[in-house]
């Protein structure tokens, strides 16, 4: 049976509106709601999908802590069967390089067929650490997946770009990193959610020096972006007011 | 001579007659036994439905005696009563028979005996005549509402006969021998007459043969019931015994402590409730309900009627696959048909007709928890909303820290004197149109010297949508979260301006501990204008109506203040045809908000259609969903018509438009910038804001 392991992580809800610190160089987490990174739905949703299919045997994985639990536990109300959470030697930040190599180190172990995760996390941004993983595992990959067949002993992904698309085969082992719109995350039902809370997860101690988890870089400062809003009243007769509206295309555009 | 009629004529048969009545009733009594033998795989105890029962039998009775409930539709009900009616006399008269005739009581003789007599001859003919407009309906007009099986027929040929046969016996038995009060038999003397002249033997024979006619027929009419619509007889009154009024109002709590739980809601027969099942069997297939449903109106599949029936019919061990074409087809496939399931605004108009009382909202609300809670099974859509309730408190998943204060609604913290608590409901904050309805009150409260505060981000949705989608799990979550936060508060006195928010505080956080005493702002504004604590200028409108949004006048029962409300607005108020309790949904409830229109046509547009028809240039409501849906509903007609809160019609007959900038006149000042926020406009997100 194909043994598929999806990368998850938790991230702050995006609609909560994250405050900085005094010194204004890191983000206040403290009260901030943590959600399963939405991308990694898709990821998830995808390997439940081929277990449900072919049969799969499915195993979640997150570096950190407490938080990093909590999106193991939306894993399981989603059909993932066993939960590795990772952990550090450090509590300190890390970047993409870090996390990649602990959870390379873990994986590395467990020896999966096929690595699934969502094409970024909505926190950072980074999008770098699943194809960091693949280059340390030496595994093939393909990120923002739209399409996701396995066979035998391949992988058929499709990806989509303006204007086109492209579908490449890939022998497995392999990582995988989904986009919207590859499925519909299912909303766990609630036997899933009430089971998930005490289903026991695995840990995973990384042994890799400290040294090379560092961050490498310092944060100078950090500022909320301020979207500015300009008010434009237009003229309320739809041939005037579709003229004006015209002009100011054009000229934003042209600036 | 004694004023009576002769007696025991057969009593040499009456062993016979003993002996088929004790069949009868052994059938009976086997028919009766199988119904309750299914109902009782439903979940519950009796018990639970008997708590005030002196209480539920006088209204049991005055419903019987009165048909009360049967007057609230259109619907015809003379007919029916007169067969309730008639019937209760014939017992009544068989009963002073038999009391005379074996206990040799005075119950069938003297005076009262002529007035018994005159009183069943007349019911008799009213009987006929009751069956005679049954059958008109039934076989003539045929009403699509009205449920047609042929032992539905059968039975009421069998109603006649009885009747027919008695009063063809009477007048056989008056020709035989005529008396001087014979005429207080009015039927049967008209028979004796027609009868004139016949040979004794012949009518001794024939009085024979009617006496066996009629009491077989009588016997087979009792032993019917079980297994006929007439088992109404009894699983109606029951239904109305056994009811819970407030099962819409306050629907049961899951409870969600089993972890191992593998099921939640109802997705078989056997997870009902045992008054579920009744009420299916309880269901006389009259179809008010059916006509009465704002989603069948508008053309959708939904009907409260036939989800009753189709449960009885797998009641009864028949299956239903494949009839409601989903596949595969789940329990509340089978019973409603999932779509129809989720067509439903919980505005029940349809329990407010049903003569026999059936709590249609909660059987419903059941089924929509299995498909959410255990199945995962619900509209996709429908996944933003639960998110965004379960993350943010709110449907849309707008942050909620940044909501409470940003419209300068006082906070708690900032005003610890406040009298009363304004709870605008998530719509009133987060929907732009409808936080104008909140800024408005709160301008009206201003003026009125109320001191007052607003929760802000330690409270959430109250819960209502999530909990009528199925979503109990999030509802209590929510509930949970708000209860603690208005215990901190220790506001005893909420105001809110939305008549669901109104139902859940007060009749449902009960459940769960929470004891607040909610009014909505149309009964606190009626209030602060007899205490004059408001002064309103003289009426401007023209013409304007009100449309009564469910959750306030059939849940909440308040019809009275919003009208008087209007009476201070408008020169004009009229009444829409249906209004008050008798008012037609705007299509919003039940989280039918939440859910898309795969529909043609939406509730929204038949009630829209139906504002249209009166001519009104001012509609007024007082809850958040129905100014949306309507205002929705009337952009779709291309209508001028506006739709606008009772509180914003009252807040421009205060404040005059043109006026503009606080004058302090009147009480504290009024903040004409903080009213007329002109941010709300531009800040409208358009539909459900997606994830990621
Ligand atoms: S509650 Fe309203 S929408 Fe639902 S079935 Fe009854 S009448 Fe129809
Ligand atoms: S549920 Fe009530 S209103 Fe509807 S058909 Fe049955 S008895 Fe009539």
């Amino acid at each position: 049976m194909i043994k598929i392991c999806v990368l998850v992580k938790s991230v702050p809800d995006t609609a909560s509106m994250p405050g900085i610190s005094e010194d204004g160089r890191s983000v206040v987490v403290e009260d901030l709601d943590y959600v399963l990174n939405p991308f990694d739905e898709y990821a998830i949703e995808a390997a439940v999908q081929l277990k449900e299919l072919h049969g799969a045997e499915l195993t979640a994985v997150s570096l950190g802590g407490e938080r990093a639990s909590q999106a193991l536990r939306s894993a399981f109300a989603m059909g993932i069967n066993n939960g590795v959470l990772v952990r550090a030697p450090v509590a300190t930040e890390m970047s993409g390089r870090g996390a990649a190599v602990c959870l390379a180190a873990a994986l590395r172990e467990m020896a999966p067929d096929l690595i699934l995760a969502g094409k970024q996390a909505v926190d950072d941004d980074g999008a770098q650490v699943a194809e960091r993983i693949a280059e340390h595992l030496g595994f093939a990959h393909a990120s923002a997946v739209n399409h996701l067949e396995v066979k035998e002993t391949s992988l058929t992904v499709k990806r989509v770009f303006e204007g086109g698309y492209m579908v490449l085969e890939l022998p497995l082992p392999a990582l995988v990193t989904t986009e919207k719109g590859i499925n519909e995350p299912r909303y766990p039902a609630l036997p899933q959610i009430l089971k998930a809370r005490r289903k026991p997860i695995d840990e995973f101690m990384v042994s890799e020096p400290v040294a090379s988890l560092a961050l490498g870089w310092e944060v100078e400062s950090l500022t909320v972006p301020c979207p500015e809003r300009r008010r434009q009243l237009l003229d309320d007769n739809v041939a005037a007011g579709t003229a004006q509206l015209a002009d100011l295309l054009r000229q934003e555009f042209l600036s | 001579m004694d004023v009576t009629r002769p007696l025991g004529t057969y009593s040499h048969f009456y062993w016979l007659m003993y002996l088929l009545a004790a069949a009868v009733l052994v059938a009976f009594a086997l028919g009766v036994w199988l119904r309750i033998r299914r109902w009782r795989r439903g979940v519950g105890t009796l018990q639970e439905r008997l708590h005030f029962w002196p209480r539920r039998g006088i209204d049991l009775i005055v419903d019987l005696v009165s048909h009360r409930r049967f007057r609230r539709a259109t619907h015809p009900w003379l007919f029916h009563a007169l067969l309730v009616w008639g019937f209760a006399i014939f017992f009544v008269g068989t009963l002073c028979v038999m009391l005379q005739e074996n206990f040799s009581l005075p119950t069938f003789s003297g005076q009262w005996y002529l007035a018994l007599s005159l009183a069943l001859d007349l019911f008799a003919v009213l009987v006929l005549g009751a069956v005679f407009a049954a059958g008109w309906r039934r076989w003539i007009r045929k009403p699509e509402e009205l449920s047609d099986v042929p032992s539905d027929s059968f039975v009421l040929v069998l109603i006649a006969a009885v009747v027919v046969t008695g009063l063809l016996l009477e007048g056989v038995r008056i020709a035989q021998e005529p008396r001087p009060w014979s005429l207080w038999s009015p039927m049967g003397y008209g028979v004796a007459m027609l009868l004139a002249g016949t040979d004794l033997q012949t009518l001794l024979s024939v009085h024979r043969g009617l006496w066996w006619g009629h009491l077989l027929l009588s016997l087979g009419l009792i032993a019917a019931i079980p297994f006929t619509r007439l088992f109404h007889l009894l699983a109606s009154p029951a239904a109305l015994f056994l009811k819970d009024e407030t099962a819409a109002k306050a629907l049961v709590p899951l409870d969600f402590s089993d972890e191992e739980a593998e099921s939640f809601g109802v997705g078989s027969i056997e997870d009902f409730h045992w008054k579920r099942l009744l009420d299916a069997d309880a269901c006389t297939g009259c179809g008010r309900c059916q006509v009465q449903c704002p989603a069948w109106q508008a053309g959708k599949s939904l009907s409260p009627k036939a989800a009753g029936e189709n449960l009885s019919a797998l009641l009864a061990g028949h299956s239903l696959n494949g009839n409601l074409n989903e596949s595969p087809v789940s329990f509340a496939g089978e019973v409603v048909g999932e779509e129809a399931l989720w067509s439903c605004t919980t505005c029940r108009a349809c329990e407010l007709y049903c003569p026999v009382g059936i709590e249609h909202v909660s059987r419903f609300v059941d089924m929509r928890r299995f498909l959410v809670l255990t199945e995962a099974r619900f509209p996709v859509e429908l996944q933003t909303a639960f998110r965004g309730m379960e993350r943010q408190g709110n449907p849309w998943g707008f942050d909620y820290k940044e909501k409470a204060l940003k419209d300068g609604f006082p906070a708690l913290a900032d005003e610890p004197q406040a009298e009363i608590l304004l709870w605008p409901g998530c719509t009133g904050i987060y929907d732009p149109r409808c936080r104008q309805v909140t800024i408005a009150f709160s301008a009206l409260l201003k003026l009125a010297g109320v001191r007052f505060a607003v929760l802000g981000a330690e409270s959430c949705c109250c819960g209502d949508a999530a909990r009528r989608l199925g979503n109990e799990y999030l509802f209590q979550d929510l509930a949970l979260r708000n209860i603690a936060a208005l215990d901190k508060s220790g506001l005893q006195r909420i105001v809110t301006t939305c008549p669901h928010c109104l139902n859940t505080l007060n009749n449902e956080y009960p459940q769960f501990g929470g004891r607040f005493r909610a009014v909505h702002h149309t009964t606190y504004l009626r209030e602060l204008l007899n205490d004059k604590r408001l002064e309103m200028a003289p009426p401007e409108l023209s013409e304007a109506v009100f449309h009564d949004p469910c959750y306030l006048a059939r849940y909440a029962g308040e019809v009275a203040a919003p009208r008087f409300l209007l009476d201070t607005v408008t020169r004009n108020p009229v009444e829409l045809e249906k209004h008050g309790e008798d008012g037609f949904c705007c299509g919003g409830g039940g989280g039918r908000m939440w859910l898309e229109e795969k529909a043609e046509k939406s509730v929204a547009d038949v009630r829209v259609d139906q504002i249209l028809n009166t001519a009104v240039s001012t509609v007024a409501t007082a809850c958040p969903f129905c100014l949306t849906m309507l205002s929705d509903g009337m952009k779709r007609r291309d209508s001028e018509v506006r739709i606008a809160d009772l509180a914003e019609l009252l807040a421009e007959n205060l404040i005059p438009l043109e006026k503009g900038g606080g004058d302090g006149k009147q009480g504290p000042s009024i903040d004409h910038g903080f009213y007329y926020d002109s941010d709300c406009k531009e800040e409208r997100t358009q539909g459900n804001r997606r994830r990621g």
